[in-house]
């Protein structure tokens, strides 16, 4: 065979006594792969399962696709109805102070953002959203935008152009309204390429790391996050926790901690707060501080007996010494 | 050296028959159980359980294995679908790695034939840790680097595999290596750096 004369050669049939890193890797290489050979037992095993395979009721598989294609559709609504509420008060209210944040949508992501959200811990219903709501229509220019993009939350607001508001617009309503990463991707591609220095770019930054989130490309939604500073008045609450579960994700422990703690600086017992203690357990647990993990599981049960991590929290707390 | 893994180049049915004759899943489960399993456990790593994938391949396999169209061979077929499955099941798992399971305990359970509970133990870090490495690799990288230098295909079989040219395996064999020794020592420097606190 041709190719295989061509093929480079591979690390794992070096010798590792002949030295070198890729000599190294491949003897892993070769330890991963005996370790990996399906035994007698496990084939027999999985025979077992395959003799006796798992069936569901097809009363409950309905049921649950009922249940999946319902909150599919509230949320939409939900997303859809918060979105036009927050466009029509922006449009008709008085300018907003400059501080104030924008008000909470309880949508959550469609798809396959579900998965990327998945991840996350659940959001709880008080919770704000980690992205600046959508518009459910092509918005008006806001009167204001909430991003002061020339430094620092006190500092004067730049008003967008509409065709600005039009484009970030159609980008939120494809990833939040239709569900379509994709299509939200390419019209933040497009707003990037026609507002480079744009009013708005640090809403479509975080737009884009939510929906390369649920395109589950969540190693390159980091850093878009990571670039967020106080001073830049869109590191809210939501967006930090949302990105210290990133740094988590990424065995950046050191910066995930930093996030979580200013997380639970504010409050332990909210939806945030639980998800900070649930991750900087699970940071102190992989730097061996069982004791200080213990405290924060133990802190999370005692505020969220019911939260979305107890059963873990529950379980990791048994396993500790 | 190890033998590779010889792929099946007939398609188990032929393709104008595939549609009406009945499809013989048990027989199918008898010829390529093992060939799955070890896609499964090596796509996978420790944290996802060989046997479920091996199960719900076969399911699937049961249900639409009726529309295959004999173009491809079925081995080809068996592995897209288990590398369809392992992808949700490691999705899945990211649930529930954080705390639940450790990475570590998880490997651990591997079969690692017979060593001591330390040899165990620390194989099952060592496996571990090439694991999370791979997982920091683009999909197509990460496979295509397992079925090299794990399964031990040349790249002309891993192109009939995963349904790519011989060239462009070979480009992604090239940056998956590249890769996965910059992801290496990014992840020695930070085991270093937290020795040195």
């Amino acid at each position: 065979m041709s190719a295989r004369i061509t093929d480079p050669e591979r690390w794992s049939d070096r010798l590792e006594d002949g030295g070198g890193l890729e000599a190294s890797v491949g003897a892993t290489f070769r330890r991963v792969r005996e370790a990996t050979s399906p035994t007698e037992d496990a084939l027999e095993g999985a025979a077992r399962r395959w003799r006796e395979p798992r069936r569901r009721a097809p009363v409950l598989v309905f049921a649950w696709r009922a249940a999946i294609v319902a909150a599919l559709i509230l949320s939409t609504a939900g997303g859809v109805g918060a979105a036009a509420y927050y466009w029509h008060r922006r449009a008709s209210a008085p300018r907003p102070a400059p501080s104030a944040p924008p008000p909470a949508a309880p949508a959550k992501p469609h798809g396959r953002a579900r998965t990327a959200a998945a991840l996350l811990p659940p959001a709880g219903p008080a919770e704000a959203p980690v992205f600046p709501p959508a518009p459910a229509e092509a918005p008006p220019p806001p009167p204001a935008p909430p991003w002061p993009h020339t430094g620092g939350r006190h500092a004067p607001r730049v008003v967008p152009p509409a065709e600005e508001s039009e484009v970030l617009g159609t980008a939120f309503r494809q990833l939040r309204s239709n569900g379509d990463a994709a299509a939200a991707i390419r019209a933040l591609d497009e707003y990037d390429r026609r507002f480079p220095a744009g009013a708005l770019r640090a809403e479509a930054r975080i737009a884009r790391a939510e929906a390369l989130m649920a395109e589950d490309r969540r190693r390159e939604a980091l850093p878009l996050l990571a670039g967020l500073t106080d001073e830049d008045g869109e590191l809210t609450r939501a967006v930090r926790i949302t990105r210290a579960e990133l740094y988590a994700e990424a065995d950046r422990c050191a910066d995930a901690v930093r996030d979580f703690d200013r997380v639970l600086a504010g409050s332990a017992d909210d939806a945030a707060g639980g998800r900070a203690l649930y991750g900087r357990a699970s940071c102190r647990l992989q730097a061996g501080e069982a004791v200080r993990a213990r405290t924060d599981l133990e802190t999370y049960l005692a505020l969220h007996p019911e939260g979305a991590f107890a059963p873990a929290a529950r379980r990791a707390l048994d396993s500790l010494p | 050296m190890r033998r590779p893994v010889p792929l099946a180049r007939a398609p188990l049915l032929a393709p104008d028959a595939a549609r009406d004759a009945p499809v013989d899943v048990a027989a199918l489960f008898r010829a390529h159980a093992r060939d799955v399993m070890r896609w499964a456990a090596r796509l996978g790593g420790p944290d996802v359980d060989a046997e479920d994938v091996v199960q719900e391949v076969f399911l699937v396999a049961n249900r639409r294995l009726r529309t295959f169209d004999g173009r491809a061979a079925v081995t080809t077929w068996l592995f897209r679908a288990t590398a369809k499955v392992v992808l949700a099941a490691r999705r899945k798992q990211r649930l529930r790695r954080w705390l639940s399971r450790t990475p570590e305990a998880a490997a651990a359970t591997m079969s690692a034939g017979g060593p001591t509970p330390s040899e165990a133990l620390e194989r099952g870090r060592e496996i571990s840790d090439v694991y999370r490495i791979l997982d920091r690799l683009p999909e197509t990288q990460r496979r295509v680097l397992i079925l090299f230098e794990i399964e031990g295909l040349s790249t002309q079989e891993i192109a009939e595999l995963v349904g790519a040219k011989i060239a462009t395996v070979r480009v992604w064999l090239f940056r998956a290596r590249a890769r996965f020794l910059e992801e290496r020592e990014r992840s020695l420097d930070a085991v270093s750096k937290e020795v040195a606190r």
